[in-house]
């Protein structure tokens, strides 16, 4: 892989928080380039007033990825209200790039959607797994099946801090407690509406984007 | 009222607007920008043959919105959601005066809400009640996204908002229409958090909450919100298009809404001009939840589609339903 490949593939792993998708998938990387000074993401959102704290986290998200693979990087976002403060305070922090309009850095923010996350994916691993109801509190991690939705789920498990080892309980709660089996309706339809907020958040970005900044007629 | 194959419907179109986001009106760039942002909403979600240009979108007059949502889409009575934003328009978004005269003309057709910001204290709220006894208020609509100086906005549990809630349940206004944006204060919290209006909910019974566009893009807070309170109602507004552009969507949105909040507290909105009612109604009163989904979801009734479509709204604002219209007589029991 060239290095410009390199940087694309760690922006692959960086997620919008309240989609769960990656931002390579939902067209908010515009390009990749080379420069003297190192490489530039220009990164695109939705619309213009995309709410500065998930927007900042993202660009924040993407410099860390990148970064990791390519040495210096300078993340930058097009035809947004906040364009110049997010571009120069990208990598300070959100407190220092906002000043007294911030009270704090995000990361109460991200604790809370991590969560929601890990609620969503587990409900999409139940689903896969076909298992009635009532036999999910007795299943353990050992009985998951090898699928890509199983290593999203645990990896977000992992970030948690909730065991991951082939004998801990597999239905949690947000945190981190087992789920008893009088509450698994409750849980699964409390996770069902979750799943679906994040889909439709998903379905508008991308609906949203896709009029801001038509693709070419004609391609891919 | 609104017929089709027979059925007839009374129909309150629960979020409309008269605006200006013409550039002669634009303040400054977020100006642009926002009425921008609405345009992408209304290109990206309507259907194509719904499409309006620019210019017209920009500013359409007082005629076009009488045509638009009475004559061509059967509307009984539609409600002003007025938005201020002064921070981003000269004269504001909102045509003040126009909507009055216009409300004015037709009394039988048109509600104006009304508007507070706690960020105006004690002054504004002497302001506030004089305006709403001028204007006989049922409802308000806030924005907790507008700007202030400085400010970014403000949450429904500062002590400022408390006053200007209780202010509004001594004058009788008993519908407060609350619609989240994308920045508060802090910036660091998540601005479109519900949970303000859980607090405020419990605080005021007496007061009805309609959370406009079903809390999106929280919908998952605002239905655990909407079963815990019994004073807190979803607008449909925003999420009505997806009838059209993602229908599968539509139908799972729906089929949680009457799960969770239930078919007395869902209300028809259009936020014309970002669509016309017209369409959203035509699909929506011939909308069913798909064979396959509803062993989880159930069915929806034309008794339900006509409680979404005006007879709950028409509870929140002592509307009088005409009889011969479906679900009118259940209304006349149940009140």
């Amino acid at each position: 892989m060239t290095r410009l490949e390199d940087v694309w593939a760690a922006l692959a792993t960086v997620r919008d928080p309240e989609v769960d998708r990656p931002i390579t998938e939902l067209g908010f990387v515009a390009s990749v380039t080379e420069h003297d000074d190192g490489v530039h993401i220009q990164m695109r959102l939705p619309t213009y007033f995309c709410a500065p704290n998930f927007t900042y986290l993202m660009m924040d998200d993407a410099r860390a990825a990148a970064s990791r693979v390519a040495g210096a990087v300078h993340v930058e976002l097009a035809d947004h209200f906040e364009s110049r403060r997010l571009g120069n305070g990208v990598g300070t922090g959100f407190a220092a790039t906002f000043g007294a309009q911030a009270d704090g850095e995000l990361d109460a923010m991200r604790d809370r959607f991590r969560r929601k996350t890990f609620l969503i994916r587990q409900e999409l691993l139940c689903r896969e797994l076909e298992v009635a109801d009532d036999r999910l509190p007795s299943l353990v991690v050992g009985d998951l099946p090898r699928s890509e939705a199983n290593r999203d789920y645990l990896r977000i498990r992992d970030e948690l801090g909730f065991s991951c080892a082939y004998s801990a309980p597999f239905l949690l709660a947000a945190d981190g407690r087992p789920v008893l089996p009088e509450a698994v309706d409750r849980h699964r339809k409390a996770a069902r509406v979750m799943a679906l907020s994040y889909e439709t958040n998903g379905a508008m970005c991308t609906a949203l984007l896709e009029a801001r900044y038509p693709t070419t007629e004609g391609a891919a | 009222m609104y017929e089709k194959d027979g059925r007839r419907f009374y129909v309150v179109d629960g979020h409309i607007h008269l605006w200006d986001g013409s550039p002669a009106n634009q303040r400054n760039q977020y100006g642009a920008g926002w009425i921008q942002c609405f345009y992408d909403y209304h290109s990206a979600l309507s259907p194509k043959e719904w499409l309006w240009a620019k210019e017209k979108f920009d500013r359409y007059t007082s005629e076009d919105l009488m045509h638009d949502i009475f004559e061509k889409a059967g509307v009984d009575v539609a409600i002003f959601q007025p938005t201020i934003l002064s921070e981003f328009y000269l004269d504001g978004f909102y045509r003040r005066r126009e909507t009055a005269e216009l409300a004015a003309e037709h009394p039988d057709k048109l509600i104006v809400n009304g508007v507070w910001d706690p960020r105006d204290g004690e002054a504004g709220l002497e302001a506030f009640e004089d305006e709403a006894t001028k204007f006989q208020y049922q409802g308000v609509k806030l924005y907790t996204a507008e700007w202030r100086g400085d400010s970014k906005g403000y949450s429904l549990t500062d002590p400022m908002a408390y006053r200007y809630l209780e202010k509004s349940a001594e004058l009788g206004i008993k519908n407060i229409h609350i619609h989240k944006g994308p920045t508060v204060w802090p910036l660091n919290r998540d601005a479109f958090d519900v949970h303000d209006v859980d607090d405020v909910a419990t605080a005021f019974p007496q007061l009805n909450f309609v959370v406009e566009h079903i809390g999106l893009p929280r919908l998952e807070d605002f239905c655990w919100i909407a079963t815990q309170e019994s004073n807190v109602y979803a607008g449909m507004a925003v999420a009505m298009p997806f009838i059209h552009t993602r229908p599968r969507y539509f139908a799972q949105i729906m089929g949680e809404l009457l799960y969770w909040v239930g078919e007395d507290k869902i209300l028809f909105g259009s936020d014309y001009a970002i669509w016309e009612p017209k369409w959203l109604i035509d699909a929506f009163v011939d909308f069913q939840i798909p064979q396959d989904m509803q062993s989880e979801y159930g069915e929806i009734s034309d008794v339900a589609r006509a409680k979404v479509l005006g007879l709950n709204a028409a509870r929140l604002y002592d509307l009088k339903v005409p009889s011969g219209v479906i679900g009118a007589p259940e209304l006349a029991v149940v009140s």
